[in-house]
């Protein structure tokens, strides 16, 4: 058997914000720096990650607030450029949130077209998909309403079904399943296992530690910008339920 | 705090940036070369304008009159300047249907205006579009320009309309007015390119913007004639300069029945620089657009 391809390699990857001072920008400041550009700090968001993902893989990703778990999302769709190191992938990896796309004053169904046609899928495509797209976010009554009138929960059904209609060879889902009642997170959970199963490799971030043990063998904790485990979900799990508490 | 997983089986041994590369996996956030950029572009094209289509639904939601004060708003203007610049400074009497020679001066300036304008932020405004979604930050401004294409649609018919009412005969070189509109909406694009990169660099370029658009726009012989300029080369420099190029092939065709060709070349080289500087210098940047916030 010829050794297996990886779905996506990180090598060193370091990524760097640059973040403003909330200071106003006045020309009196701008002159008596010299003329020099606003100071800004560099924040360290990745500091060195490495590993690798297989096919068929689903890997939960897991830390406190600001560990740099969405960074590392981001930077594995290529939407952040890297300080440092690499990220290499088999096929594009697709970031399950369209919401920056979706237009509070047009109705779900509208919004269906928008948010698949921002993940690039053709809107005949669309179209044709769109029946089973209401379906499954089970919006049927709701979907010519505007999206601002939806509850949080209702908009977070109406992403998950427009990202699922893409069934991408790489998934990242990032916090996507917090939101729902149980019944939609059970639906959405078999979604993501249908594509865990045709051999695509699926990164969940959750704090909801329960779907990240039900459905997956493999979990990142990173934090501070690093990966402090990499290893079996359960041991992970563990460990970092011990360094929480205390 | 914890364990290394040496050896298990659940995580296999990273690869190297370079073995990987070796194994045919692709880099990602990586600037394609110009080609595969363009490719990518055209690819997105549906998205490029289902954006500006729903926030021209959205926009026209919300106003009694709709869409359609995108034509009463250059029509009110247009007054306004007929009062001040044809009635009380006389150019009525100095140029052949002046209130239609104004006209196009106004909505054809307003068209790249707008286009340039609207350009200016939309990379800072829509950095979180980009931070979450894959698409080259190109569509971004390809997709203001569409909108203001579309809105200029009604405009470019409410200014025939004014044209013949007042007195032109229609004749066939009416058609060039198309794609003369095509050309000017493709130097729009590459203005906005070249402005949405800069703006990205230097925030002020917003406010500025507006003062050198307006400057822009009592240079170009959108209100009076540039003849009112001394003659020589200041002249010369009025009558080249781009937004000028395109009111006078319109005005040519529109009041005269003519082409003017000196007008037009000038009108199709400035579009194809304009085109090719925006477009390679905001490839340049692809890619980090993101981290504009």
């Amino acid at each position: 058997m010829p050794p297996e391809i990886p779905a996506v390699v990180v090598d060193d990857l370091h990524v760097t914000y640059r973040v403003y001072e909330d200071v106003r920008p006045t020309l009196r400041r701008f002159v008596a720096r010299g003329f020099r550009p606003r100071p800004h700090v560099e924040v360290n968001a990745l500091r060195g990650v490495t590993f690798t993902a297989m096919p068929g893989e689903a890997i939960g990703v897991i830390g406190r607030n600001g560990s740099g778990k969405s960074t590392l999302m981001a930077s594995l769709a290529g939407l952040l450029p890297p300080e440092r190191g690499a990220v290499l992938a088999s096929s594009q990896p697709v970031l399950l949130a369209v919401g920056a796309a979706l237009q509070g004053d047009l109705s779900g169904r509208r919004n269906i077209i928008i948010g698949a046609s921002a993940l690039g899928i053709a809107k005949a495509d669309i179209v044709a998909q769109m029946d089973d797209i209401i379906t499954f976010t089970g919006l049927r009554e709701s979907i010519d309403r505007p999206l601002r009138t939806y509850s949080s929960g209702m908009a977070a059904r109406l992403q998950f079904g427009i990202a699922s209609a893409v069934r991408p060879d790489v998934l990242l889902v990032d916090e996507a399943l917090a939101t729902g009642d149980a019944e939609f997170a059970r639906r959405s959970e078999a979604r993501i296992q249908e594509i865990i199963e045709s051999a695509g490799t699926v990164f969940i971030v959750s704090h909801a530690m329960d779907s990240i043990e039900r459905m997956t063998r493999r979990t990142l904790w990173v934090d501070a910008g690093r990966i402090v485990f990499d290893g079996p979900t359960a041991e992970a799990l563990e460990a970092y339920a011990r360094a929480t508490a205390g | 705090m914890s364990s290394p997983a040496s050896g298990h089986v659940t995580a296999p041994r990273p690869w190297t940036a370079a073995e990987a590369r070796a194994a045919g996996l692709r880099e990602m956030s990586r600037r394609p070369p110009l080609r595969t950029y363009l490719r990518l572009l055209w690819q997105r094209r549906e998205f490029a304008l289902l954006v500006p289509l729903g926030e021209m639904r959205q926009r026209n939601m919300d106003t009694l009159l709709g869409g359609s004060w995108h034509v009463l708003n250059p029509l009110f203007q247009a007054g306004i300047y007929y009062l001040l610049f044809g009635v009380l400074l006389q150019q009525r009497a100095e140029i052949d249907n002046y209130p239609a020679w104004l006209i196009i001066g106004l909505f054809l300036f307003g068209f790249t205006q707008k286009s340039v304008q609207s350009s200016a932020r939309i990379i800072v405004t829509k950095a979180g579009m980009l931070r979450s979604l894959n698409f080259p930050a190109g569509i971004l401004p390809i997709s203001v320009n569409l909108s203001e294409l579309l809105a200029f649609i009604p405009a470019a018919a409410v200014m025939l309309f004014v044209v013949l009412a007042t007195g032109e005969r229609p004749a066939l070189v009416w058609v060039l007015i198309v794609p003369l509109i095509a050309l000017q909406f493709l130097m729009n694009l590459g203005l906005s390119l070249l402005v949405a990169r800069l703006t990205v660099h230097f925030r002020d370029l917003d406010n500025l913007l507006n003062h050198l658009l307006r400057m822009w726009m009592y240079f170009s012989g959108v209100l009076f004639p540039i003849d009112l300029a001394p003659e020589g080369w200041i002249r010369e420099l009025l009558r080249i300069n781009p937004p000028h190029t395109f009111l006078a092939t319109a005005r040519g065709l529109l009041l005269d029945g003519t082409l003017d060709v000196r007008s037009a070349t000038w009108a199709a080289g400035w579009t194809v620089g304009a085109l090719v500087v925006g477009l390679l210098f905001f490839h340049r940047y692809e890619g980090r657009y993101s981290n504009a916030a």
